[in-house]
């Protein structure tokens, strides 16, 4: 298993009041494969996904990602764990605003040991003719292909999503879906996706129904859906 | 109101710049508030003093008696009759004795008892550095005086010995004054005439109505000297003036820095707060309402700054007033508080900084509020120079700090200001050192090729004593506004004791008519050009035509053979009125008018920079102090506007070391540009003080920055960035990555 999670729990303290954020996860995810977890807001997502990616860590039980125990790992491995292993798409994108298209992906090939070629990369989120441009004068749609770009240019083993269409049009959200499944297809990127958005759940291999910090329901895609089908 | 705590909270939540403007503040109202109220204080006392003990208008020298009553009846004038001598009383040291005045120029008792005969008053300076207490016995020309007490003169206000020695020694030189009848018994003593005119208007003319009248009659001017042009009293005026230009010029910079930096910090604040200005607005209050609670930032920062400045400046007056009298003896005033000035510092930053804050927060208003509701994001706009910037080639690194600098012109151009006028303050004391130290290397050691220059009374002929070198000289006056005055020198043709270059560093050897570089400068003069001058002793027009420029700043000279002068003063030409010589000699007192040492000359010029220390210390400390302010709260505005970036880097996978090195170094390019643009800014401004400066000054002082200061000041900058980015860092640990996961910055 690429993501192997066991009995992942997860509580904040503010003040006197403890909330407990995850319940004893336990999830499971093929190399190569495209998850996502589903859940309302406040059910967990983004604390397991932040804990995945090395962001946070877990109270206690245990999160492997290709073999990597990420939840033993000191401060300094998990930087290393998030510069070598993992990339991450944001909702609201996240680009710098005072660098170009090509420089925010530098942004990231410059820390990577054997990033990809970025014309290649860029050829392949389709904003090649845009690399001179600043983020402002994109609209939200090419904005994301950056930030994918940003993300697949160190050729990163696991792709987190955070809401990756969350704040973009129908149509635009379809094409970025598309384009994550290029990717997958492409450079073999296991992806990692939470979103709202019930629909998308079809073309993912794997889909986890997130609810108060527990795993509710489980599914697997025989044949998942490709990204130009879905609807809602 | 409720929203005036939310002011206290902002600003005690983000408390180093709203600190930082309100030391900015509080250090140009106290620089303000003391240099001006100081100089104001010490031209009312310079004017009382000037009333109040007689000061003359001019001071002759005369070979006869001048008939007084004549005189008093003719010109409607005052006149005292003077006297002044030199005496040696210990080793080399020089006590300058005047006879007691009681019309003119009279002195002011400062400590001890009025003079009586057989009593001496000394200088206070003086009498202190050579241990004498008032009772003391001082003893000259083998009379014994009681030291009655000490004195101040109105006409030598600042005791240098003379203008070639310009700094003060008082443990070597010193002045005394005795009773008229006690004066008539030390020997060698030059009489003269300390003249006050009645009607003060049109002096010019007067003098030389008094002059040509002298003339006619045969009587010869041995000295004319207009009292406040005497470098005793002209140095004095020109200090006192300086210090007002500078209680503007340094002052207004740093307010000026601080505007800026407000009007950052309020546009920042706004931007932040536009969500909450959007919904105060919607939910129905008012642009003025609004304003007056943004405007209470400004009247904290600028109202604490201000006052904190203007009273740490009253205190400072006193001993800023007091240490001026004792470079400058006069007798103390009362210190007037001028109320104008006070209420100026109180409220010129609260208005500047209130004017700054309304400009920013009406360009905000213009925005609708549905649209600030949604958090402003107009300035994420490209600007026109980033826009055209291609940097393709540079590293990613250099990339991003210089996509940096052009993003937030504004902040940028506020550190760039801020290191101008950092390095400006650094530099300054060092300019002067440096300028001196090439004043005295390049232009008197490289000119002056002898140890003692010794003129007489009368002219001599024939050759001069063995192994010196003879010349000649005429005291030259131009017809023209300020009277400027030089000396024109007749030297040997093969002198080898006044070595001259021209422009391009050729060798000029005195068979030609020579002007030295600050004369030509100074009377905008080229080769070839033509001058008419009077001679000052016989009142005679002559002219000259100019053949060389000399590349020297060891004086304002005219350069010429000898015997070409003496053929232009009808005086034989082997006439000679002094000799160079390279060991000391001895002449018969009567037969010396002036003695020159180059080692004392040398020796003024070193005890100078040695005073310029404690000057060149305290305006580093200052300096450094506004530097690091400057830069850390510059570093502290780019890691607050870079939080989100920060924090994606983090979650990216940067290293600590890495962030620190975008983020921080990235005003490096910044600080190096703003040293490098300081550095000429103020040896220009240096230049100008010293134009100011010449006409109090014996010669024009080239300012000139040595390169190992350069490079001192340099290296002083840099670790003011590196502990400025030291002390930022624990700002960029605190940022979580949680902040990239909440909120996009696009």
């Amino acid at each position: 298993m690429f993501i192997h999670i066991l009995n992942l729990k997860k509580s904040y303290q503010s003040g006197v009041v403890t909330t407990e954020v995850l319940k004893g996860i336990e999830m499971k995810l093929e190399k190569g494969g495209i998850g996502v977890i589903l859940g309302p807001s406040g059910s967990g997502k983004s604390t397991l996904m932040n804990i995945i990616g090395g962001i946070d860590r877990g109270d206690s039980g245990s999160v492997v990602v290709d073999g990597i125990e990420v939840n033993q790992l000191d401060d300094n491995k998990l930087t290393t764990y998030r510069r070598e292993q993992i990339g991450f798409v944001f909702q609201f994108y996240n680009l710098v605003p005072s660098l170009t298209v090509s420089e925010n992906i530098e942004v990231v090939s410059h820390i990577s040991h054997s990033p990809l070629n970025m014309d290649e990369v860029l050829e392949a989120v389709g904003i090649k003719d845009k690399k001179h441009r600043f983020p402002r004068e994109l609209s939200g749609g090419e904005q994301q292909r950056v930030s994918i770009a940003r993300a697949i240019i160190k050729n990163p083993k696991l792709l987190l999503c955070d809401e990756p269409t969350g704040a973009l049009d129908y149509s635009t959200s379809r094409s970025i879906l598309q384009l994550l499944q290029q990717v997958n297809e492409k450079y073999g990127t296991t992806i990692l996706m939470i979103t709202h958005n019930t629909a998308i759940a079809a073309m993912a291999d794997r889909v986890f129904k997130l609810r108060s910090g527990e795993i509710v329901a489980e599914s697997v895609n025989q044949i998942p859906v490709p990204a130009e089908r879905i609807e809602w | 109101m409720i929203l005036i705590k939310k002011v206290l909270r902002t600003i005690w939540t983000d408390k180093a710049p709203y600190l930082g403007s309100m030391f900015l503040i509080a250090f140009s109202c106290m620089l303000m508030v003391m240099m001006n109220l100081v100089s104001k204080n010490l031209n009312n006392t310079y004017s009382a003093y000037k009333s109040n003990h007689v000061m003359s208008d001019v001071e002759v020298y005369l070979d006869t008696e001048l008939d007084m009553a004549d005189m008093k009846k003719r010109f409607n004038v005052k006149i005292e009759q003077s006297g002044v001598t030199d005496y040696s009383s210990k080793d080399g040291q020089i006590l300058r004795i005047f006879s007691f005045n009681t019309q003119i120029n009279t002195p002011a008792v400062s400590s001890g008892k009025k003079l009586e005969s057989g009593e001496i008053l000394l200088d206070k300076l003086y009498a202190k550095k050579n241990g004498y207490e008032i009772g003391d016995i001082v003893q000259i020309a083998g009379k014994k005086y009681k030291y009655a007490g000490d004195m101040t003169l109105p006409n030598y206000i600042y005791v240098a010995k003379s203008k070639d020695e310009v700094i003060r020694d008082p443990k070597n030189f010193g002045l005394a004054v005795v009773d008229k009848d006690d004066f008539e018994s030390i020997p060698n003593a030059t009489p003269f005439y300390a003249i006050k005119f009645n009607n003060s208007n049109n002096l010019k003319a007067q003098e030389t109505a008094m002059k040509g009248y002298l003339r006619e009659k045969g009587t010869k001017i041995i000295k004319w000297e207009n009292t406040e042009k005497n470098y005793s009293v002209s140095y004095v005026l020109v200090k006192i003036n300086l210090m007002g230009k500078l209680s503007i010029v340094a002052p207004s910079m740093i307010l000026l820095l601080t505007c800026v930096l407000t009007g950052i910090l309020m546009w920042r604040l706004l931007n932040r707060e536009s969500v909450i200005i959007g919904t105060l607005y919607a939910q129905g209050y008012r642009k003025k309402e609004l304003m007056r609670h943004y405007l209470v930032f400004p009247l904290i920062v600028a109202g604490m700054g201000a006052m904190i400045g203007t009273i740490a400046g009253v205190f400072m007056i006193n001993f800023l007033y007091n240490f001026m009298l004792t470079t400058f003896p006069m007798p103390k005033e009362p210190i007037v508080y001028d109320l104008g000035i006070l209420m100026f510092s109180l409220l010129l930053p609260v208005v500047i900084l209130c004017v700054s804050t309304i400009i920013v927060v009406n360009r905000m208003f213009k925005i609708r509020p549905s649209q600030l509701m949604k958090g402003n994001k107009k300035n994420d706009k490209a600007n026109f120079i980033e826009r055209k910037l291609r940097l393709d080639k540079f590293k990613f690194v250099t990339k991003f700090q210089i996509r940096e600098q052009v993003r937030s012109l504004s902040r940028t151009i506020f550190l760039l200001f801020g290191i101008i006028v950092a390095t400006m303050f650094l530099q300054y004391g060092l300019t002067m050192k440096s300028s001196v130290d090439y004043l005295l290397n390049e232009g008197i050691s490289k000119l002056y090729h002898l140890k003692y220059e010794y003129v007489f009374n009368e002219y001599k002929r024939g050759a001069p004593p063995k192994g010196t070198e003879q010349f000649n000289t005429m005291y030259a006056i131009m017809d023209d506004e300020a009277e400027t005055n030089f000396y024109i020198t007749g030297l040997p043709k093969n002198s080898t004791r006044i070595l001259l270059n021209d422009l391009k560093g050729n060798k000029l050897t005195p068979d030609k008519v020579i002007i030295t570089t600050p004369l030509a400068k100074k009377m905008g003069l080229t080769i070839g050009d033509t001058i008419r001058f009077y001679n000052f002793e016989d009142g005679k027009k002559y002219s000259i035509t100019i053949e060389e420029i000399a590349d020297t700043y060891g004086g304002e000279f005219i350069f010429m053979p000898l015997s070409e002068l003496n053929a232009m003063l009808d005086l034989p030409s082997d006439t000679y009125i002094g000799i160079f010589s390279d060991v000391e000699m001895t002449f018969a007192k009567k037969e010396i008018k002036t003695t020159k040492s180059m080692d004392a000359i040398k020796a003024g010029f070193h005890s100078l920079i040695d005073q310029m220390g404690i000057m060149i210390y305290s305006l580093t400390i200052s300096a450094f102090v506004i530097g690091l302010v400057i830069i850390y709260l510059v570093t502290g505005l780019v890691v607050d506007e870079h939080k989100g970036t920060i924090s994606l880097f983090k979650v990216l996978g940067y290293k600590k070391k890495e962030i620190n090195k975008l983020i921080l170094n990235s005003n490096i390019f910044t600080v190096i540009i703003g040293y490098i643009l300081g550095v000429p800014l103020l040896v220009g401004s240096v230049d100008v003080m010293y134009q100011a400066l010449a006409e109090s000054l014996p010669m024009v002082i080239p300012a000139k920055l040595n390169i190992w200061y350069i490079l001192l000041g340099f290296v002083i900058v840099m670790l003011t960035f590196e502990l400025a980015k030291l002390m930022s860092r624990k700002k960029i640990n605190r940022i979580a990555m949680s902040d990239a996961l909440k909120s996009g910055t696009e």
